[in-house]
């Protein structure tokens, strides 16, 4: 008997083909004795599907033959304790069931996935899974938020304002301002969107003005941040939850421009459809910065992480300037690869990785289940209308 | 004629639907068994053989003579009055109730085509009302018989579940089974030990009391999971053979012995068949496995398993059992005590809300059991300090005005009550016991509240009493041990005692809740 997890990803969002490719990577990484991995796939249509030939990205470079061999899906509730996937068409002497679910793994980059919103759907069907939860994912995902909980714990974030969409279009001189205050050259991104795009930066005015028309085609948030100039770029990640966590090794990201696009970051090196994700960026595995921008880098991971109330593995990324300031930049909740690449070297592999993960998340749902336990009573109720606490 | 008969021979299936469904809902009531179905019926014979049905009977023999059929139609009729009673809990369309059902319909298809073989085959008609109203009559017999016959393949279908439950239990290679019993503390053992150990592991245990084999299979088939790495079994006894049942089943690795003592003993009849039955946890253990015994319990301790596993003794008065609590103290947040083991690698203080010398020996028995599968230190401790009291027993409260309480109202026997003041008494603080006494003990009931009274001199710095006439005994028992009477207060209910422990006006107030009546009692 193996635990099943159902992986899902793909999804209505801009990283999609970075969620397949890093979901097959889990499932190639799971232990098979104890775990048995279910794909999930879910279609840009927001259709959702089931099957083996889901596991092999060869096929889903002809995506109207991956739906015809695949079984659309829907998660129901069989009972009390037991979640189904069942076929979402289902024939007149069937029930459709396709298998019992225990565990979920969301590998969902950005929108619909990595905010908050298919969390809210695990947590209403009542099942165990892995990564952050509600909360914590949207505040991770919300850049604002996020720098908004971070500046209040007193975490070094570089200065930023943020404005909404329809801010801008009502008001450009105060938005513009807004900038000003912050100092060119900035920074212009999309508040909630997990990857690089929609980001630009800007060196005044008139491309300021450029760089938010492409934000605002992305979000209807806007964040607009001091750009650290000859910065370096190091990404951490942390594992664990509320109560324990391990940061760990650095990455330095290499670039040739200062914003990672999403070509850089998700398309170099791939030859025809890139097949490594992450794992194939231009970066230096341990960052070549200093031990004590080290030490200061993980601590920070550590604390932006649980200040977050993360769960499972999330990367934190940092901006350190010349002078050797380490700024948090952002936290990736789901992070492309699971960030397995930096585990690696520290002696934990991606097997050992998913392992963990899962655990966590059933830690968290048994301690949820002891929880609802202990709901204190009114001592009046001792002596209430028939004074007989028994009752009768 | 034969057409009119025909018809109301259909229409008569559709009434006896009715009284089917209202038989088989007594029959889930009575746990499907016949015995019990037929003690029902011979306490409710009125709605069992209805009395209309009585009357289509005799209508139905006065047609043999007359042969006039309207009569017999209006009878018959008289059969459809409609009877809503309203129920408390519903008939639950089981499996196997649907069996039934099918079981049912044939025999009544059987009298049905019989009834048409005499009305269509020129027999006397009376025959074929015959064959109908007796069907209707015996409905109550007709489902004894059913369940009768379906009992083979009812105890087959039990018997698929225990295998299927037994290839669930043993493909989950991860999962390590813990069984408890004992005559008394295996429930609120197996509640802590899953307190503790969930700190650690994925677990599941039975839920509430179930601890028969049918009630492990089900937990076993609805909440097993492949992730579980432990699962806690507690395994009741009825009569001998029992446990043995359970743990072949679940092929437990690790059991807990809570304690023996006389309890069914109209079952087992000699104490002697008790532990043997109680240590069958123990004989049914693989070699590697561990047993955890009561140090302290002399019927554990006069056995001798022929079992060589390992055998782990937790006590307290017997210090030289594997794992000893000691520097045992209760204060108005719970209890702290001190557990080492023999091995020496386990010496460190716990913390618990819950009160009292068994519940020590209870958390002692699960730390033994989760220390032997290395939890960590810290998340044992931790554990202990999670658990939650049983609601109105020894139950630590924050109360009247912030003052602490000991609610123990659900308490009313000499043994517990004594036990509660004798917590009370080793106590730091203003010690206040609050009680309406105890009943319903039968020709003894002065005689253990007049020994509660004393008991409550010695433990208590002020006693109230609710109600004047009937804790009189034990306002004997409090004066013969000249209590003084200044500490003494005698409340006409609950309001008015709350009341004076507000006037007492002492911050370190520990107050004891024991025993808690409806003021009706409060004479």
């Amino acid at each position: 008997m193996k635990t099943k997890v159902a992986v899902i990803f793909g999804g209505v969002s801009v990283e999609h083909e970075v969620s397949v490719i890093s979901a097959l990577q889990a499932i190639n990484a799971m232990d098979s004795s104890k775990y048995e991995a279910i794909p999930v796939y879910i279609s840009k249509s927001r259709e959702w599907y089931t099957g083996d030939v889901l596991k092999d990205i060869e096929n889903y470079k002809n995506l109207d033959q991956l739906f015809k061999d695949a079984d659309k899906v829907v998660f129901e509730q069989e009972n009390e304790n037991t979640i189904v996937l069942k076929k979402k068409e289902r024939s007149m002497f069937s029930k459709g069931l396709i298998t019992s679910v225990d565990v979920v793994f969301p590998v969902i980059h950005g929108t619909n996935g990595e905010d908050g919103s298919l969390q809210g759907y695990l947590e209403l069907l009542g099942i165990p899974y892995v990564g952050c939860d509600v909360a914590s994912s949207a505040a991770g995902m919300d850049k604002v938020m996020m720098k908004q909980i971070l500046r209040d714990a007193g975490v070094p974030i570089v200065d930023y304002q943020w404005f909404y969409a329809s801010q801008w279009h009502e008001d450009q001189e105060k938005i513009k301002q807004l900038a000003e205050q912050v100092g060119y050259p900035v920074i212009v991104k999309p508040a909630n969107l997990g990857s690089s795009v929609g980001i630009s930066k800007a060196a005044n005015a008139e491309e300021l003005e450029e760089a938010i028309d492409l934000a605002v085609s992305y979000s209807f948030k806007v964040i607009i941040e001091k750009m650290v100039t000859d910065l370096t770029e190091v990404n951490c990640s942390v594992i664990g939850d509320y109560e324990q966590v391990e940061s760990s090794f650095c990455e330095q990201v290499l670039s040739t421009d200062e914003i990672l696009s999403y070509a850089d970051k998700y398309q170099s090196g791939g030859k025809n459809g890139d097949t490594k994700g992450m794992g194939s960026v231009n970066r230096v595995i341990p960052a070549e910065i200093s031990e004590d921008a080290t030490i200061r880098v993980k601590q920070l991971a550590e604390q932006t992480f649980k200040l977050l109330n993360a769960s499972g593995v999330s990367r934190i990324d940092f901006l350190l300037n010349p002078e050797g300031k380490v700024f948090v930049n952002e936290i990736n909740t789901i992070p492309g690869s699971l960030s397995f690449y930096l585990w690696e070297p520290t002696g934990k592999n991606f097997e050992q990785l998913t392992d963990q993960l899962i655990q966590l998340a059933l830690k968290r749902e048994r301690e949820r289940q002891s929880i609802q336990f202990s709901i204190d009573t009114n001592l009046f109720s001792l002596h209430s209308k028939n004074g007989g606490s028994k009752g009768k | 004629m034969q057409i009119v008969l025909s018809l109301l021979s259909v229409i008569w299936i559709a009434y006896l639907f009715f009284r089917v469904k209202q038989g088989l809902h007594m029959l889930q009531l009575n746990s499907y068994f016949n015995n019990r179905l037929y003690r029902w019926m011979t306490g409710h014979r009125m709605r069992v053989f209805p009395i209309n049905e009585w009357l289509a009977l005799v209508v139905s023999i006065i047609y043999y003579f007359t042969e006039n059929w309207i009569v017999f139609l209006i009878v018959l009729l008289g059969l459809f009055v409609p009877r809503n009673k309203q129920e408390k809990k519903k008939l639950v369309v089981t499996a196997r109730v649907k069996r039934l059902i099918i079981t049912i319909f044939i025999i009544y298809l059987f009298l049905i085509a019989t009834s048409l073989h005499f009305i269509w085959n020129d027999y006397p008609l009376s025959y074929a009302v015959f064959v109908i109203v007796l069907g209707s009559l015996f409905t109550y017999g007709i489902i004894l018989l059913a369940n009768l016959i379906n009992r083979p393949i009812e105890n087959r279908i039990k018997e698929h579940y225990y295998q299927d439950a037994k290839r669930i239990i043993d493909s989950a290679t991860n999962t390590e089974t813990v069984g408890i019993t004992g005559s008394f503390g295996k429930t609120s053992t197996k509640f802590i030990l899953d307190t503790i150990l969930s700190s650690h592991f994925n677990t599941l245990k039975t839920p509430n009391s179930f601890n028969t084999k049918i009630g492990v299979t089900i937990t076993i088939r609805n909440s097993l999971k492949p992730y579980h790495d432990v699962f806690i079994a507690e395994m009741g006894a009825k009569e001998p053979g029992n446990i043995q049942e359970i743990c072949e089943l679940v092929s437990h690795k690790y059991a807990i012995l809570t304690a023996i003592g006389e309890q069914h003993l109209e079952t087992f009849k000699t104490l002697e068949n008790i532990k043997k039955t109680k240590f069958e946890i123990v004989e049914s253990l693989p070699e590697d496995g561990i047993a955890f015994l009561n140090g302290d319990d002399e019927n554990i301790m006069s056995y001798t398993p022929k079992n060589p596993c390992r055998k782990v003794y937790f006590a307290i008065d017997d210090q030289s059992a594997d794992y000893v609590a000691s520097n045992i103290r209760f204060h108005n947040k719970g209890t702290t005590f001190t557990v080492s083991n023999k091995a020496g690698t386990l010496h460190a203080d716990f913390e618990t809300k819950l009160l009292g010398k068994h519940n020590v020996y209870n958390i002692l028995a699960a730390i033994s059991v989760a220390w032997e599968m290395n939890v960590p230190l810290n998340k044992l401790q931790l554990g202990v300090k999670k658990i939650q009291a049983v609601k109105h027993r020894m139950e630590i409260k924050k109360g009247f005005g912030n003052l602490t309480v000991i609610d123990d109202s659900f308490n009313s026997n000499p043994t517990g009550s004594r036990m509660a003041l004798e917590v009370l008494g080793t106590m730091e603080g203003f010690k206040v016991l609050v009680t309406p006494g105890m009943v319903e003990l039968g020709d003894k009931e002065f005689e253990y509240n007049k020994m509660f009274g004393q008991y409550a001199a010695d433990a208590c710095d002020y006693v109230i009493l609710v109600g004047a006439k009937q804790t009189k005994p034990i306002q004997d028992g409090l004066r013969e041990k000249n209590y003084p009477e200044d500490q003494l207060f005698i409340a006409t209910d609950l309001n008015h005692a709350i009341s004076q422990i507000q006037a007492l006006n002492r911050q370190d107030a520990i107050i004891l809740l024991e025993n808690d009546l409806p003021d009706t009692y409060n004479e």
